[in-house]
């Protein structure tokens, strides 16, 4: 026999599936003969349950396609068609198509390859994207990088969409050292 | 980092872990947008200390540093709106659906609790983590990540009007 507080103290247990056998018995014989833990459990339960479709819900827009907006698409046209005129100049080849879809906004455009590159790759040629979907440069000069690499519907152009520039590590990023010491 | 970028494998877990990330970001700012954005800055942090980024030992640094981040960043753009519809189909044939708005009303008590309360909860009753590995992600004792998702229980059943919480 425990009091209603001690009982309510095992409700993480309960929820988790933890507790013996003899305990849950235990709990299930004081839930018979009191309402208000009865309440208290029945609502814990519903809560649990209503995280759990949270989650899926979560997941759910993790899963989704990845949207483009409007600025950015813009920005990506803009991009795309100085690159292909610069590539289409240096190498004398028309590289632009007006069919062309841009591969991010096709419905299984999100990244499908995830390359941590080395100063060889990417290489000259490619276009690079940063993580706001501008078209940045095309390659001369490479560093090593966290990137998506995604092909492009020009087999001679291969789009790199960097992760982010890599700088040496600096002292100015305290806010995002993890611990629980930087919360705030 | 011996990273090469050129093995298929690498690349695939290096995914992977991106999507695990993606999930528990969207979970703390329900922005699919903010979450990409919040865990590519992870990532380059990681790559920025010599963070592993596919090694397993490395998932509570990174777990901790995208909560930070998601912390920092709070809402930068609109969370989603869950709609009656979409609500509709979280549920098993024969199961009460739940209104939009109450999981409306849960998600906003969520983003009310102490920090340490609703990341040690997101991880244990939305990802399902064990308390270990929670405990290892917050940099906290097994026992102080129990504590922190018990209060959060008590906390939210007492914001959703539970009369005996
Ligand atoms: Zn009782």
């Amino acid at each position: 026999m425990h009091s209603c507080y001690e009982y309510r103290e095992r409700l993480d247990a309960w929820l988790d599936g933890e507790l013996p056998p003899v305990e849950s018995a235990d709990l299930a014989a004081h839930l018979d003969a009191c309402g208000a833990c009865r309440r208290f459990f029945d609502d814990a339960a519903r809560l649990n349950a209503n995280l759990a479709r949270l989650a899926v819900a979560a997941d759910r827009i993790a899963a989704a396609p990845r949207r483009v907006h409007a600025g950015r698409y813009a920005a990506w046209r803009i991009g795309r068609i100085a690159a292909g005129l610069l590539l289409a100049a240096s190498v004398g080849l028309a590289l632009w198509s007006a069919r062309t879809r841009p591969p991010i906004e096709t419905p299984a455009g999100r990244p499908d390859r995830v390359a941590i590159v080395r100063p060889a790759e990417p290489s000259p040629g490619d276009l690079l994207i940063d993580s706001a979907c501008r078209v940045e440069t095309i390659v001369r000069d490479c560093t090593p990088a966290l990137a998506v690499c995604m092909p492009s519907q020009n087999a001679s152009i291969r789009i790199v969409w960097l992760y982010g520039p890599v700088s040496p590590p600096t002292e100015s990023e305290p806010s995002t050292s993890p611990g629980p010491a930087s919360r705030v | 980092m011996k990273f090469t970028g050129n093995d298929a494998a690498e690349r695939s877990s290096v995914e992977a872990v991106r999507q695990r990330l993606v999930r528990y970001a969207v979970k703390l700012v329900w922005n699919r947008d903010d979450a990409d954005e919040i865990v590519q800055e992870a990532f380059r942090i990681a790559l920025t200390r010599g963070v592993a980024v596919t090694a397993s030992e490395s998932l509570p640094w990174l777990l901790r540093t995208t909560g930070n981040l998601c912390l920092n960043a709070r809402r930068r753009r609109r969370p989603v709106r869950l709609d009656e519809a979409a609500v509709a189909t979280l549920t098993s044939p024969g199961e009460q659906p739940p209104d939009a708005e109450s999981l409306e009303r849960l998600r906003a008590a969520i983003e009310s609790l102490p920090a340490q309360q609703r990341d040690a909860l997101v991880m244990r009753a939305m990802e399902q983590m064990s308390y270990e590995e929670i405990a290892a992600a917050m940099e906290l004792s097994v026992g102080a990540v129990r504590a922190h998702v018990h209060l959060a229980r008590r906390a939210l059943m007492k914001m959703l009007g539970s009369n005996d919480a």
